[in-house]
């Protein structure tokens, strides 16, 4: 099902986290590099934790984590 | 790049996916080779011509297809069962590269899954094009198609 258009955006340099799919995978964590797609249709091209990248199209269940703003930022 | 009929169909089915780009390779073992990834995790999708059309035979990428079980599987008895020809593929899978029909997209064929990928918990496997891979969930896999899950390698 696609996401839906008020899902909150996500921004580059936030955080995918993908959870094992099976017992036993590990939990994957990635790196927003860019935002793609239309709002509601959004795909992100992300660097792993591994350091290759690829442009992956989450789910309604992808966990996107904001990047936590320096203190002072505005 | 990914074939347009592969990405629409997972987007409409909401599945999650990524699509990794990798240098141009011709074989399943060497698409492995490009993503850094153990040939047992990578899939490759054999497009078996059977006497009702066409079955899809999802094997791990060092892994070869016994034709003798798909044809027991599909139970053709004693009609032939063969790998697609190029011009089979041409002619019924123009979505897609040569060599590179995904398990899912185009046609809706039945899958034959080998029961060691559905054992992982991500498939691997050419996006329809021999420069770049998609990864997805098993399960999703499972969802998108007619899936059996057996055993049709050699050995």
């Amino acid at each position: 099902m696609p996401r839906t258009k008020d899902a909150p955006r996500a921004r580059a340099g936030d955080l995918v986290i993908v959870e094992g799919h099976k017992v036993g995978d590990a939990r994957r964590l990635g790196t927003i590099l860019e935002v793609l797609g239309e709002p509601g249709h959004e795909h992100y091209r992300v660097r792993w934790e591994d350091g290759r990248e690829t442009v992956f199209y989450p789910s309604s269940d992808a966990t996107i984590r904001p990047a936590t703003k320096a203190k002072g930022a505005r | 790049m990914a074939t347009p009929v592969l990405t629409t169909l997972l987007d409409a089915e909401g599945v999650e996916y990524e699509l990794i780009p990798h240098a141009h390779t011709e074989r399943a073992s060497d698409e492995a080779a490009a993503l850094g990834l153990p040939p047992d995790s990578v899939a490759k999708t054999l497009v078996v011509a059977v006497p009702d059309g066409y079955v899809r035979a999802v094997v791990p990428a060092a892994e070869r297809l016994d034709l003798h079980k798909v044809r027991e599987l599909v139970g053709a008895g004693s009609k032939r069962v063969h790998l697609a020809s190029e011009d089979d593929l041409g002619r019924d899978y123009p979505e897609f590269e040569l060599g590179a029909v995904p398990p899912v997209g185009g046609r809706r064929d039945p899958v034959f899954l080998d029961g060691r990928l559905s054992e992982l918990g991500d498939l691997v496997f050419e996006a329809g094009s021999h420069d770049e891979s998609v990864r997805l969930r098993a399960d999703d896999l499972r969802r998108l198609a007619d899936v059996k899950v057996v055993d049709i390698c050699e050995g």
